[in-house]
C-alpha cells in the first residue's frame, strides 16, 4: 500500500549574487542581483508501507529539502504530497504525530539535561499513557544498550550515544514513517552498526516505513533494498538496489596469490584477458570487464595453470556505482 | 494539554540554568536592578525640586511600575521570539521545532521561555506595590488591568514583526534595540509631551498603553484618546500576525 506519494514536487529559493570585495559588498547594500535557483524540478515518486529508501545524491542536490518538505516543515513552490492522506505543510499539527525525524547534524536532545528529561517532554508533548511511554522506552533503551547514559546530561555523551537518544526520541511516540537525514554522520564504526540493527528491527517488527538520506553507502546497502538518486532536483534513478548494481557494475576485480605458474603461457595469456591493477611479485590484482569475459570460467582456467595460495573476488562499491549513474546522466545530456 | 507542555519547558529551561548557578543567580539580580535606574532618576529629580506638572513621583511611580510589569512578563514568556528566531535561523534549526505537533508560534513561544526576565518580574511588581502604597486609588481595577492586556499585546507584536524580519532578513540584531530606544518615553505622563508627540505615541507607536493610561485609570486620571490607542494596538497586533504567518511560509532553511 502506497503511504508516501509525490507528484511534480517543486521548490525554488531566492538567493542574492553579489560581486568580490568591498566596493561590491558596498554596491550590495543598495542593489542586489536576485538570483533563483531551483532546489528540486518536477519530483515524483511513491513509497509502500514498510519500505526502506535510500535517498542518495551530492551535496546540494534537493535531498534534505525534500525531508523538510515531506516533514511538513518547508512549502513547495509547487507540486502535491500525500502521505497518509495529510498534506504535511497544510495538516502539520495532525500530520506530524505520524512521523518521526532524525537530523543527523541537529539534536532534538536538551543539551544540559539528562535524555530521559527530554524523553518525558516528548511523552507529553505527543500524550503517551504512563504504561506505553516506560513500556517503549524500555524496550528501546534495551535494543540500543543505552541503559548507562539515560541520566547523564546529554553534554557529556558521545556522539554515538547521542545519536542512539535522537532515535529514541523520534522513536518514542511509535511514528508510521521515519525520516532519517545523514544520521549516522560522524558516527564511530560500532555505534553505526548497532544503529542499523536497530532500524532493521524496528522496521521488521513494526513496518516502520523509512526514508533514509546519508553520503554513507554501508548504510544503504545493509538497510535498503530500494535507492532513490536525486541530482540538480532531479530524481535520475529509482529502483531495486540489486538491479542497479547489476546494470552499472561491469568489472569485476581478482586478487590473488599464488606459489608458481604451472602453465606460464596460458597464465599470461588468462591476464592479457584483463587489466592488471597491482602486481607484487606473486601478487596480482587483475580487473576483467563481466560484459567481455565469462569471469568464472577465467577463474577456472586460472586455477589450472597457477597453484593459488589465496583468492579473493569483488565488486566495486555503491559509491562507485552511483558515480558511473552520475556519468551516464551528464553523457546524455 | 499545551499549558501542561508549556509549564514542563518552563521547568526543563530553569533545570537547565541551574547547570551555571551562579550565573543565572547574577543574571536575575542584574535584570532586577536594572529596572530601579529610572526610578531612581526620578527620585533624584523630585529630590531636586523638579516635577512633571500634574503628577506627584509615587504616581509617575506607578506609571514606571506598570511598563516594568508589562515588559517583564512579556520578556520573560514571549518577546524572545525574537531572538529565538535569530538563533534557530542562523544554525538551521527551526525545523527541529515545527516537527511536533504544536502550533508553529505557541512553539517558538514555549522555545523562547526567558527565565532570567523573572528578576525583571518581579522589580515591576515591587516597583507597583511601593506605588501603589504611596497614592489614592481613585479609578478602576477593570481598566487598569484592560490597558495591562493591551501592554502585553503591544509586546508580542514587537515580538511577531522581529521573528517575521529575522526569518526574512536572517540577521537584524539591532531591530529591537531600535524600538527600545523609544521605550523610555513611555516611563512618563502623556502631559509632557506635545500634541504631536501625544498623537504619535498614542497612535503610530502606541506606547501610552504601557505606564500612562494603566497608571491614569488606576488614579482616576483623565484617559482621552485610551479606545484610539487601544485600536491602534489591535491594529499593530493584526499587521504583525500577518506578516509573522507570511514569512513563516516564505521560511527557506538552512541548508539543502
Amino acid at each position: 500500500m502506497e503511504i508516501i506519494k509525490v507528484r511534480n514536487l517543486e521548490r525554488t529559493y531566492k538567493g542574492y549574487k553579489r560581486g568580490h570585495g568591498l566596493k561590491e559588498a558596498f554596491k550590495a547594500l543598495f542593489a542586489r542581483k536576485v538570483v533563483l535557483s531551483q532546489a528540486l524540478k518536477s519530483v515524483n515518486f511513491s513509497i509502500n508501507e514498510g519500505e526502506i529508501v535510500g535517498f542518495v545524491g551530492p551535496n546540494g542536490a534537493g535531498k534534505s529539502t525534500t525531508i523538510k518538505i515531506l516533514s511538513g516543515v518547508l512549502y513547495p513552490s509547487s507540486g502535491e504530497v500525500n502521505i497518509l492522506g495529510y498534506t504535511p505543510w497544510k495538516d502539520r499539527v495532525k500530520y506530524v504525530r505520524n512521523i518521526g525525524v532524525v537530523f543527523g547534524q541537529k539534536s532534538q536532545l536538551w543539551w544540559e539535561l539528562p535524555p530521559i528529561d527530554s524523553f518525558h517532554l516528548s511523552k507529553a508533548i505527543y500524550q503517551i499513557p504512563e504504561h506505553d511511554f516506560n513500556e517503549r522506552l524500555e524496550e528501546m533503551v534495551k535494543m540500543l544498550g543505552v541503559e548507562e547514559i539515560m541520566h547523564r546530561p546529554t553534554r557529556e555523551l558521545s556522539l554515538g550515544e547521542r545519536m542512539k537518544c535522537e532515535f529514541i526520541m523520534a522513536l518514542l511516540h511509535r511514528p508510521k514513517i521515519l525520516f532519517l537525514d545523514e544520521p549516522t554522520i560522524g558516527v564511530d564504526a560500532i555505534s553505526k552498526d548497532e544503529i542499523r540493527d536497530f532500524l532493521a528491527d524496528i522496521n521488521k517488527k513494526e513496518k516502520t516505513t523509512i526514508l533514509l538520506t546519508t553520503h554513507d553507502m554501508d548504510d544503504i546497502e545493509e538497510l535498503c533494498e530500494r535507492i532513490m538518486i536525486i541530482d540538480e532536483g532531479t530524481i535520475i534513478y529509482d529502483g531495486n538496489l540489486e538491479i542497479v548494481k547489476k546494470k552499472y557494475v561491469k568489472w569485476k576485480t581478482v586478487d590473488f596469490e599464488f606459489l608458481e605458474a604451472k602453465n606460464k603461457k596460458q597464465f599470461d595469456a588468462l591476464l592479457k584477458k584483463g587489466e592488471v591493477q597491482d602486481r607484487r611479485r606473486h601478487v596480482i590484482s587483475v580487473r576483467f570487464n563481466k560484459e567481455k569475459v565469462d569471469v568464472p570460467h577465467i577463474l577456472e582456467q586460472l586455477m589450472k595453470s597457477c597453484s593459488i595460495v589465496d583468492m579473493s573476488v569483488h565488486e566495486p562499491r555503491l559509491e562507485h556505482v552511483i558515480k558511473e549513474i552520475y556519468l551516464d546522466k551528464e553523457l546524455k545530456k | 494539554m499545551s499549558f501542561k507542555i508549556h509549564w514542563m519547558f518552563i521547568k526543563m529551561k530553569y533545570a537547565s540554568r541551574m547547570a551555571y548557578r551562579l550565573d543565572f543567580l547574577m543574571s536575575i539580580v542584574a535584570f532586577f536592578l536594572f529596572q530601579f535606574i529610572g526610578p531612581a532618576i526620578i527620585g533624584i529629580i523630585y529630590y531636586a525640586g523638579g516635577e512633571f506638572p500634574g503628577w506627584t513621583m509615587p504616581q509617575v511611580l506607578l506609571i514606571m511600575g506598570s511598563l516594568a510589569l508589562v515588559r517583564g512578563f512579556s520578556f520573560m514568556f514571549y518577546v524572545g521570539i525574537l531572538w529565538a528566531t535569530m538563533r534557530h535561523v542562523e544554525r538551521g534549526t527551526l525545523e527541529l521545532l515545527f516537527i511536533r505537533p504544536i502550533n508553529k508560534l505557541w512553539m517558538l513561544m514555549m522555545d523562547s521561555f526567558d527565565e532570567e526576565d523573572i528578576g525583571q518580574l518581579i522589580a515591576g511588581l515591587a516597583l507597583t506595590l511601593i506605588a501603589l502604597s504611596l497614592v489614592d486609588v481613585h479609578g478602576s481595577w477593570l481598566l487598569y488591568f484592560v490597558f495591562l492586556f493591551f501592554g502585553l499585546i503591544f509586546f508580542l507584536s514587537i515580538g511577531l514583526l522581529g521573528s517575521a524580519a529575522t526569518v526574512l532578513w536572517v540577521k537584524t540584531r539591532r531591530l529591537y534595540e531600535i524600538i527600545d530606544i523609544f521605550m523610555i518615553f513611555a516611563s512618563y505622563p502623556k502631559t509632557i509631551y506635545s500634541k504631536e508627540i501625544s498623537l504619535l505615541f498614542t497612535t503610530v507607536l502606541p506606547l501610552f498603553i504601557l505606564g500612562f493610561y494603566p497608571a491614569s485609570a488606576l488614579l482616576g486620571f483623565a484617559i482621552d484618546n485610551a479606545v484610539l490607542c487601544i485600536v491602534s494596538v489591535t491594529i499593530f497586533f493584526a499587521i504583525s500576525l500577518y506578516l509573522w504567518n507570511a514569512a513563516f511560509k516564505k521560511y527557506s532553511g538552512a541548508g539543502g
